[in-house]
């Protein structure tokens, strides 16, 4: 009984970063209308900016993440502008090739300028607390908690506010939007600058717990990607809830079973479910 | 606007062909080329750096004495670096364009996977491989051309379980290794010795440490078997994460590293140094108790500056460029190979003024297979710091036999 508790809160923190991460992407995929393939090299950034922030200029944790954050939302808000933007109406494989090269020079960059080294930051506690037989550190704890409260934050955002529904609007139909009186190319870079915010934020919150190093990106996006397309590409709540989903089974498949065919087995299922619902759990059909 | 842009290309245009001039220019005879596959970007960068400062160091210290004396003729030594990041099909190529590119004799790479790949082509294609990997099968095999820094694998295992069963009393293991061919290689020797000890393995789980982020679960799958001791063996930072969740998630047992974790980095990833109580492993560099160890590290500071401690990466492979250099003088010649191959193996190499004034370790010799005898020392961290360092035995059998 412990174990399957402790293997699902273990889950549940998996689930909390990947869903995070998912979001951001699958908002900015609804307004691109390509894949961000740097969101996971952003999410490496977030985590250095905070690294930075909290260990070198010795701000406390929170303070570290907001300026992740913040600081994020300006790159991506920039990188729109004078990254992607100039792509909007040409053909879609040159914002593709964009996105990869993108993953390029920022990995690289950050190689050169902040080495290969590993590095981590503490967390605002380093408690553990026991419940039932469960260990659970109070960071991973605020994982759990930050991710649901912000999850939610982006939600009553988008189906509340003004501009919410601005955003809303323009990725579901630009042109309409544009009539409607929208301002899109602002749209697009405010949702950028959201979706970028929000991996800086599940870098921040996973600092303590993971280690920081140039290439860390990689093991979230690649998970970041199937979660969306098995949310359906686009959707919130399949971001949401998909991120939830693969975080849980991904660790029950590694406690129970195998920790090497993690990523078999995840593929697998997501090829079964594209052939029984091509536009994954909850997309729309072209 | 247009203009500006052109004279940029063709700026760019002329100092891409001067540099491509200039590696010509260098490819000429009087020059030793040492080439290096290894992970300098992704998860593997910080130990292929490692390995890289020392290459670099021996290189710019024979350059600084004027250069390589070979039969009566001065040549300049050279490194050239590549990346790999630990795909053996990158290693092969990047051998492939060291040789016939730039003319390297020798390729220097750091694993076990890459070691086999350019196993299967350095007799034919002529060029020497200094393996760095404690992996004794590379130099059983019978391939002529390589000799492996390191030392033997096998030494490590017996000592860390005879510590650990002698010492501690622990009978319990579960095996957390890195999941590539080292770590099965090395957890597989393990499980034989502990098992031939009377000991149990209690679980084996190979840890993908390129790619897995969070312990947690594994952590939880191994402490479920109540094991007395833990193998590690990914890289020191995964080493310390794995310990330090093994320690939230109540682990009160010990730790036995696989050689290439390093106690002293990973201090530097856990709050609270006690967490490491209870580990075996390699001795730090800096408390080796040898003079020609504490010089190296002298040379090695000012090099790099004195806040960089170097760890034995850096010093084996410093070692290795010793040897191969000093072959090359003591062979008289630079590029026959097989030549170069016997003066490596030769009882004279370790006594000859470039080795004995600079090997770091002092090894006593090249066995006839390649595999270099080490002088290794082992290391037990309780209440919060290191324990007196103790030698690690290493008979010759090690090194020979095939296991």
């Amino acid at each position: 009984m412990g174990i399957l508790l402790q293997t699902l809160i273990n889950g549940i923190m998996l689930g909390s970063v990947y869903a995070m991460v998912a979001l951001g992407l699958t908002l900015i995929y609804g307004i691109l209308n390509v894949p961000n393939f740097a969101h996971g090299t952003l999410y490496m950034i977030g985590a250095y900016i905070a690294y930075f922030a909290i260990v070198s200029f010795g701000a406390p944790y929170w303070l570290g993440l907001i300026i992740s954050m913040i600081l994020l939302f300006v790159i991506g808000i920039l990188l729109e502008r004078i990254v992607f933007r100039p792509f909007y109406d040409k053909p879609l494989i040159n914002s593709f090739i964009v996105a990869v090269g993108l993953i390029l020079v920022l990995e690289n960059t950050a190689l050169s300028l902040w080495g290969p080294e590993f590095r981590q930051f503490a967390g605002p506690s380093d408690k553990v607390i026991e419940v039932m037989g469960v260990m659970i550190t109070a960071q991973r704890l605020i994982v759990i908690i930050t991710a649901a409260v912000l999850i939610w934050l982006v939600h009553l955002f988008i189906k509340k506010t003004r501009l919410g529904a601005a955003i809303e609007a323009t990725s579901q139909n630009p042109d309409g939007a544009l009539l409607m009186g929208i301002n899109i190319s602002q749209m697009r870079g405010i949702t950028f600058g959201i979706g970028t915010a929000l991996a800086a934020v599940a870098a921040a919150l996973v600092g303590p717990i993971l280690l920081i190093y140039p290439a860390m990106g990689h093991t979230v996006i690649g998970m970041a990607f199937v979660i969306i397309i098995i949310g359906g590409m686009g959707s919130f709540f399949g971001a949401v809830l998909g991120g939830y989903l693969i975080g849980i089974l991904e660790t029950f498949v590694t406690s129970y079973i195998t920790n090497f065919f993690t990523e078999a087995i995840i593929f697998g299922l997501l090829v079964l479910l594209l052939a029984v619902r091509p536009t994954g759990l909850f997309g729309k059909p072209h | 606007m247009k203009r500006g842009w052109f004279l940029i290309f063709i700026a760019c245009l002329f100092g891409a062909s001067c540099l491509a001039l200039s590696s010509t220019l260098w490819a000429d005879e009087d020059v030793i080329t040492i080439g290096y596959s290894g992970p300098l970007s992704g998860g593997g960068a910080k130990f292929g750096k490692n390995l890289e400062m020392g290459l670099q160091m021996a290189v710019d210290q024979v350059n600084q004495m004027g250069g390589l004396e070979v039969a009566g003729k001065k040549y300049k030594v050279r490194l050239i670096s590549l990346d790999d990041q630990f795909q053996t099909a990158l290693t092969v190529s990047n051998a492939k364009r060291l040789v016939h590119k730039e003319g390297a004799k020798m390729v220097f790479n750091p694993s076990s996977g890459g070691i086999f790949g350019l196993m299967a082509i350095n007799e034919r294609e002529k060029f020497i491989i200094c393996a760095y990997t404690t992996n004794q099968v590379c130099v059983t095999s019978g391939n002529k051309l390589i000799f492996r820094g390191p030392p033997a694998m096998m030494a490590y295992v017996q000592a860390w379980a005879n510590r650990a069963m002698d010492k501690f009393g622990w009978k319990k293991c579960a095996m957390m290794p890195d999941a590539y061919d080292y770590g099965k290689l090395w957890s597989g020797l393990f499980q034989k010795y502990w098992q031939k000890r009377g000991g149990t393995i209690t679980t084996h789980i190979p840890v993908d440490f390129m790619k897995l982020s969070d312990y947690y679960p594994l952590l939880t799958k191994a402490l479920a078997t109540n094991p007395d001791c833990i193998l590690l063996g990914s890289s020191s930072e995964p080493d310390a994460m794995q310990i330090k969740q093994a320690r939230e998630l109540g682990f009160k047992g010990g730790f036995i590293i696989i050689e290439r974790g390093k106690l002293e980095e990973m201090l530097q990833f856990v709050p609270d140094p006690n967490m490491l109580n209870g580990s075996i492993g390699t001795c730090p560099l800096i408390l080796y108790p040898y003079p020609s160890a504490k010089k190296f590290i002298q040379k090695f500071k000012e090099k790099y500056g004195k806040d960089l401690v170097p760890v034995h990466e850096s010093a084996i492979a410093y070692a290795n460029i010793i040897y191969y250099l000093a072959a090359i003088k003591l062979a008289g010649t630079t590029t026959d190979v097989y030549k170069i191959m016997a003066a490596i193996k030769d009882p004279r190499l370790m006594k000859t003024p470039l080795v004995k004034d600079n090997d770091p370790y002092q090894n006593e010799k090249i066995f006839p297979n390649g595999a270099v005898k080490g002088r290794v020392l082992g290391v037990e961290f309780v209440n919060g710091k290191f324990s007196e360092p103790f030698p690690v035995p290493t008979p010759d059998w090690v090194y020979t036999e095939k296991y």
